[in-house]
C-alpha cells in the first residue's frame, strides 16, 4: 500500500523541485540584518562590557624616550630608564595588531626571500643560531637597534618578519611596533619563533652577521 | 564529558555530514516515511542543525566584544579598520538571530540565506588566512580557542555551507514558525 505523502494532503508551491529562491528570501534576509544591528548596538551601548565603536587610530611612540635624541626614522616615546620599563607588553585584551605567521608560511617566504627577517632576541642568542639571513633587532632595546637596523631596511613596504622565543615571548612583538611606529607598513610576527624553526631542521646561521 | 567537549567542531561535522546524507537519500527517493515527505523532513533536520550550530557558535562572542575585536584585529586583519568594531558588535547577534530564526522556522529561509552568506564569508578569509600563511585562532566557537585555522577548518565551513544551501533551496520545510502564522511554507 503507498503511504500517502503529504505532499498529497498539502501540495507544495508550484515548483517544488529545488531551485534558487526568489526575492523574498533577500528581504527577509535583509530585515534580520537591520533587526540584528539595531540590537546589537544598542545591546553594545548599554552593556557594562561594551566597546567603542568608533574607530580611533592608536597614538604612535609611545616609546619616545624624552632624555635621549631623537632616531631617525624612529619615534619611540615613553622614558625607558630600565629593560622592563622599555618593554611595554600589551594592554590586557589589546590585541597583538600583527599579523602572525605559521612555520609553513614563514618558510614560504624564506624559500622565496620575499621578506626580510628580524630576531628579536638577545644579540647573545642571535649568534648561537639564527634565521640565515635575519637582522638582529633586541626587543627590549629598540632605541638602540633601530639607528643600526633601520638603514638596512630603507624600503618601508618591504615584508618584515620578527621572531623570538615563541610562545608567550613579547620580544618580537616589541620589536615589531618599533618598525610599525618608524612607518614600517608590511610587519608580520612569526609567532612559533625560533624553536620551532629550530625543531623543524631549517637552514640556521650562527655569528653575530646575518 | 562536559558539553562543549561533546559537541566539538568534528562531532558537528559528522552529525551535519550524516544529515546531508539522509538529505540527498530522501531527494533520491530511496526511501520513504508515513505520513511525512522524507526529503522536507530531513530539510527540516538540517535548517534546526544549521540553528543550534550557528547560535551555540554565536553564545561565546556575545558579551565579549572586546575578545572578538581583539581576534579580527589579528586574523581578520583587512577587514577595513573602521568596520572592525562594528563588526565585532554585530556579527556575533546576527548570527544568534540567524540561528533562532532557522531553529523556530520564523522567516526561515531569509535565515537560510544569511547563514550561507556567513559561511562564504568564514570560508573566504579562512582560506586567505591558510594560503598567506597566518597561524591563528579560528574563533569560529570560542575567541580563546587553541583551535588553529587549516584546511580542515575550510572543507568544515564549506560542508555547512552545503548544508545552508540545502535548507535554502528546499521547497519547504516542517515546523516552520512561518506557517504557524498562517503563511505559506516556502
Amino acid at each position: 500500500m503507498r503511504h500517502r505523502r503529504p505532499s498529497d494532503i498539502h501540495p507544495a508551491p508550484s515548483g517544488s523541485t529545488h531551485s534558487l529562491p526568489g526575492r523574498e528570501p533577500f528581504r527577509q534576509a535583509w530585515g534580520l540584518f537591520v533587526f540584528s544591528s539595531f540590537f546589537a548596538v544598542l545591546f553594545n551601548a548599554f552593556y557594562v562590557d561594551g566597546i567603542e565603536l568608533k574607530h580611533k587610530p592608536k597614538p604612535i611612540g609611545h616609546w619616545q624616550s624624552s632624555s635621549q635624541p631623537p632616531i631617525p626614522g624612529f619615534n619611540p616615546s615613553s622614558p625607558s630608564t630600565s629593560a622592563e620599563a622599555s618593554t611595554p607588553t600589551p594592554l590586557p585584551g589589546e590585541p597583538n595588531p600583527f599579523p602572525r605567521l605559521s612555520l609553513m608560511g614563514v618558510k614560504e617566504r624564506f624559500d622565496k626571500k620575499s621578506c626580510v627577517f628580524l630576531d628579536a632576541r638577545k644579540p647573545e642568542e642571535y649568534e648561537e643560531g639564527h634565521i640565515p639571513g635575519a637582522l638582529n633587532f633586541y626587543g627590549n632595546e629598540p632605541e638602540k637597534y633601530a639607528p643600526l637596523v633601520m638603514p638596512q631596511l630603507p624600503d618601508k613596504t618591504k615584508e618584515i618578519v620578527a621572531y623570538c622565543h615563541g610562545g608567550g615571548c613579547d620580544l618580537s612583538l616589541q620589536a615589531a611596533k618599533a618598525l610599525a611606529e618608524a612607518g614600517y607598513t608590511h610587519v608580520e610576527i612569526f609567532g612559533g619563533g625560533w624553536p620551532e624553526w629550530e625543531k623543524a631542521g631549517y637552514p640556521m646561521t650562527q655569528g653575530n652577521q646575518p | 564529558m562536559k558539553t562543549d567537549e561533546l559537541l566539538n567542531d568534528k562531532v558537528l561535522c559528522a552529525l551535519s555530514l550524516f544529515l546531508v546524507l539522509v538529505w540527498a537519500g530522501a531527494w533520491r527517493r530511496l526511501y520513504t516515511l508515513p505520513r511525512l515527505d522524507t526529503e522536507t523532513a530531513a530539510a527540516t533536520l538540517l535548517r534546526i542543525a544549521c540553528g543550534f550550530l550557528l547560535a551555540g557558535a554565536s553564545l561565546d562572542k556575545l558579551g565579549d566584544a572586546g575578545a572578538f575585536l581583539g581576534l579580527i584585529k589579528e586574523c581578520y586583519f583587512y577587514v577595513p579598520a573602521p568596520l572592525q568594531p562594528l563588526a565585532a558588535v554585530v556579527i556575533p547577534w546576527l548570527e544568534f538571530f540567524t540561528g533562532l530564526c532557522l531553529i523556530s522556522g520564523f522567516r526561515w529561509r531569509g535565515a537560510a540565506l544569511v547563514f550561507c552568506v556567513l559561511m562564504a564569508a568564514y570560508t573566504l578569509a579562512i582560506t586567505w588566512d591558510v594560503l598567506h600563511g597566518i597561524d591563528c585562532a579560528c574563533g569560529c566557537f570560542k575567541t580563546d580557542s587553541a583551535e588553529r585555522m587549516t584546511g580542515w577548518t575550510v572543507a568544515r565551513d564549506l560542508l555547512f555551507f552545503g548544508d545552508g544551501f540545502i535548507v535554502l533551496t528546499s521547497p519547504r520545510t516542517y515546523l516552520s514558525g512561518d506557517q504557524l502564522n498562517g503563511q505559506r511554507a516556502m
